[in-house]
């Protein structure tokens, strides 16, 4: 490789890890989410550059949708990391929060070469020593990826119960907020209040 | 449309009835294909899994039927391809363990994958699903799951007594998406019965029938992880009706007395075929082998004699492995290689994709692609069988990388795309979606990676499978966001439903709700944390046994 390609590349690499250290990886957002909406709930923290939303190529179903937000500066990008994990914090809908943590190079779709890496690789053939070695890895990744798609099934499971949940505690509370609304409103409360001496105000 | 052909006094009141007629063949077309039949009081159907009577093994076998029809002589046969209990090649499961009720189906080439034997000797329908991930087949529900007799998702080889995940397109010369679960689509499956009449109609047909399919998987990949949650129970099968049922058919059948000779009949048909068997064998599996040896290459060899009259499109199924590159069905595989290549060149122009004519030179800055045209690329490429995804790759590796490494191992020019990392697949695996030239090549890689291994450094055997694409638009549940109703009485203390973002005060019932929301995250955290951990080490443990390590 010549030497000025060379150098090309290591400034592009330096400038992309420069960029991801400015970036912030959200998640926890609905799946209907545009570019606007996070640019808009997230302006409050400082100028936001870029909005780019991970695509789900081959990945597993019903996780929520995730995006990439590079803000202009690192220090705005390490708060809206802290702030989000101390305060709750909602995007376009309620009550499950927003997650954000610190972008990695890996979840970026088009990450630039790293220069001075060299790749190597070689086959295996079945007399080779290492081949039945070879294949038991391959049978330990197969295995790993079905251990993540179950837990995933469980995690989706468990937050479908919570949603649930927390749905119908929300119609018991409001129902009876608008007992009380009513009462209060059509005069019933007031005539009970005279029935046994207690002053409701408004 | 049934077309009685039997008498029924002469056959002794049989309970049987020919259903829907499919072909004529043999050489006076007198020989009669049939899409269904009812016998004994029960309708099969072409592709139904049954249970059949062999006389001197106590176990019913499970097979499939893939061919139903009646000869000159008034005989009726059928044709199975079998699944295989784990019994029966108990001798060549070595440390695999099979699951309760899980059967085998049997394929490759050899004896013992499929038999020709007279149609009486079925005694009951079996309810077999595939549970198998195979982009051709479509996933059932838990429900469906629970209710079924057996399940396979694994194949035998009888050529060389391997079990495999891989299903081959041809299985006994049948293509393999009879053997996958049957699509609900009523009009769907008369499209595969009449796909082997109309010869015409399929150059165009089979492409799209392709396509149907993946529609297909698109829509039922959302029931994929509800199997794998009744998988992971290994609590998926209930076991009585098996016995109960071949004993209740047998039951009908005794009670009559003409069907009580049938019985007879049955056994005595089917041990005529079973007459040039060697007895020296003690396993099942081996015992159905003699059969096939001097019957079915005979049988075979009858078949291509009764049917001249087929299309040449199954002629193409009955003699070649891959119909669509075969020569005799041109506009398939020019179809698709005319599709592949215009993907392939990078410098095409977007809607020359969609033309799919001719490659037009433009010079592009190759620094960021949109991803609009990438998804069309994918899916394309899906379509026309192009796709593969490796896994266990460096997740450090970029899109060049991998071109680079799939030209200097197979001598190839791929286009491939690094998929963007997320919080649950484990950080060591890095995947990349490759897309080929054409079918052929992928196949060729994808069995090269399987049978062999590519070693990266680092210490990682490539792994390649088939996988489908995730289309953005794909409906997708999420569960957390809760609406309120407006009412007329704004005075709530629950704030309403907004669009936009917000910190949310820390007395509301608002608040609450978050912190479980948050529990929640911070516990699926530590455990998928715990998982990846886990997982590492296993796979330095594998690593350590290497005994080649460092190639630099």
């Amino acid at each position: 490789m010549d030497p000025s390609a060379e150098d090309k590349y290591k400034e592009e690499y330096a400038a992309f890890k420069e960029m991801v250290k400015r970036t912030v990886y959200l998640d926890n957002l609905r799946p209907q989410v545009t570019d606007a909406v996070i640019r808009t709930a997230l302006d409050q923290f400082g100028k936001v550059v870029k909005v780019q939303l991970v695509s789900n190529l081959i990945g597993p179903e019903n996780i929520s949708s995730a995006a990439l937000v590079e803000m202009e500066n690192a220090e705005q990008a390490n708060q809206i990391i802290t702030e989000l994990a101390s305060y709750p914090f909602m995007i376009s809908g309620m009550p499950r929060p927003v997650r954000a943590i610190a972008a990695e190079m890996e979840m970026f779709d088009d990450c630039p070469r790293k220069p001075g890496g060299r790749i190597q690789c070689r086959w295996l053939n079945k007399k080779d020593p290492d081949f039945e070695v070879a294949m038991k890895m391959k049978s330990a990744v197969l295995k790993h990826a079905s251990e993540a798609t179950s837990l995933l099934q469980h995690q989706l499971l468990a937050e479908e119960n919570i949603h649930k949940k927390q749905a119908e505690s929300l119609k018991a509370n409001h129902k009876k907020l608008e007992l009380i609304e009513r009462a209060l409103s059509d005069g019933t409360a007031k005539k009970l209040g005279s029935c046994y001496n207690i002053n409701i105000h408004d | 449309m049934s077309i009685p052909r039997e008498d029924a006094s002469e056959q002794g009141n049989v309970d049987f009835k020919w259903g829907h007629f499919l072909a004529k063949g043999g050489a006076n077309k007198d020989v009669h294909f049939y899409e269904s039949f009812t016998f004994d009081g029960v309708e099969y159907c072409l592709n139904d899994s049954v249970y059949m009577w062999r006389d001197d093994v106590e176990e019913l076998d499970i097979g499939k039927l893939v061919k139903v029809w009646e000869t000159a002589s008034r005989k009726r046969k059928v044709k199975t391809v079998w699944f295989l209990r784990p019994n029966d090649i108990k001798h060549w499961l070595g440390d695999v363990k099979p699951l309760k009720n899980e059967l085998f189906l049997a394929s490759g080439e050899g004896v013992g994958v499929f038999n020709i034997n007279p149609l009486e000797s079925i005694c009951g329908k079996c309810n077999v699903i595939c549970t198998s991930y195979d982009r051709r087949n479509p996933q059932v529900s838990e429900e469906e799951l629970k209710i079924a007799d057996f399940t396979f998702f694994r194949t035998f080889d009888v050529g060389n007594c391997k079990i495999s995940d891989e299903f081959t397109d041809l299985i006994a010369g049948h293509r393999v998406e009879n053997f996958f679960n049957k699509k609900t689509d009523q009009k769907n499956k008369r499209l595969h019965v009449e796909a082997h009449l109309n010869q015409e109609a399929r150059k165009v047909g089979s492409p799209a029938r392709v396509v149907r399919d993946n529609d297909y998987n698109r829509t039922s990949c959302v029931k994929q992880l509800d199997k794998v949650a009744s998988l992971a129970k290994k609590d998926l099968f209930r076991d009585k009706n098996i016995t109960q049922r071949p004993k209740a058919i047998l039951g009908n059948g005794s009670a009559k007395t003409p069907s009580g000779q049938l019985l007879a009949k049955r056994k005595v048909r089917y041990l005529e075929d079973l007459t040039r068997a060697n007895e020296s064998d003690t396993s099942p599996y081996k015992k159905r082998a003699p059969q096939k040896n001097p019957g079915s290459k005979e049988d075979l060899a009858n078949f291509d004699g009764l049917l001249p009259n087929l299309p040449d499109h199954i002629q193409n199924l009955l003699n070649s492995r891959h119909p669509y590159t075969d020569k005799r069905g041109p506009s398939i595989g020019e179809l698709n290689n005319k599709k592949s290549s215009s993907n392939l060149d990078r410098r095409a122009d977007q809607s020359e994709h969609q033309k799919g004519l001719g490659i037009l030179r433009q010079t592009i800055k190759v620094s960021r692609r949109p991803d609009v045209s990438w998804q069309e690329r994918l899916e394309r490429a899906h379509e026309t069988n192009c796709l593969i995804l490796l896994e266990n790759l460096d997740p450090s590796y970029t899109s060049q990388d991998v071109e680079d490494i799939i030209w200097h191992a197979f001598q190839e020019n791929v286009s491939a795309k690094m998929i963007q990392r997320n919080k649950f697949c484990s950080p060591r695996n890095g995947r990349a979606l490759i897309i080929f030239k054409s079918k052929v090549v992928a196949d060729s890689v994808l069995s090269e990676l399987n049978n062999r291994c590519l070693m990266l450094d680092d210490q990682r055997p490539v792994l390649a499978c088939r996988r489908n694409i995730r289309h953005p638009d794909n409906p997708s549940k999420f569960f957390g966001h809760l609406y309120m109703y407006r009412q007329r009485y704004q005075k709530q203390r629950d704030a309403n439903a907004v669009s936009t973002s917000h910190y949310c005060q820390q007395n509301t019932i608002e608040y609450e709700l978050a912190l479980q929301w948050w529990i929640l995250q911070s516990k699926s955290t530590l455990v998928w944390d715990a998982l990846h951990e886990q997982q590492a080490k296993e796979m330095e443990v594998h690593a350590s046994k290497l005994k080649t390590r460092n190639m630099i």
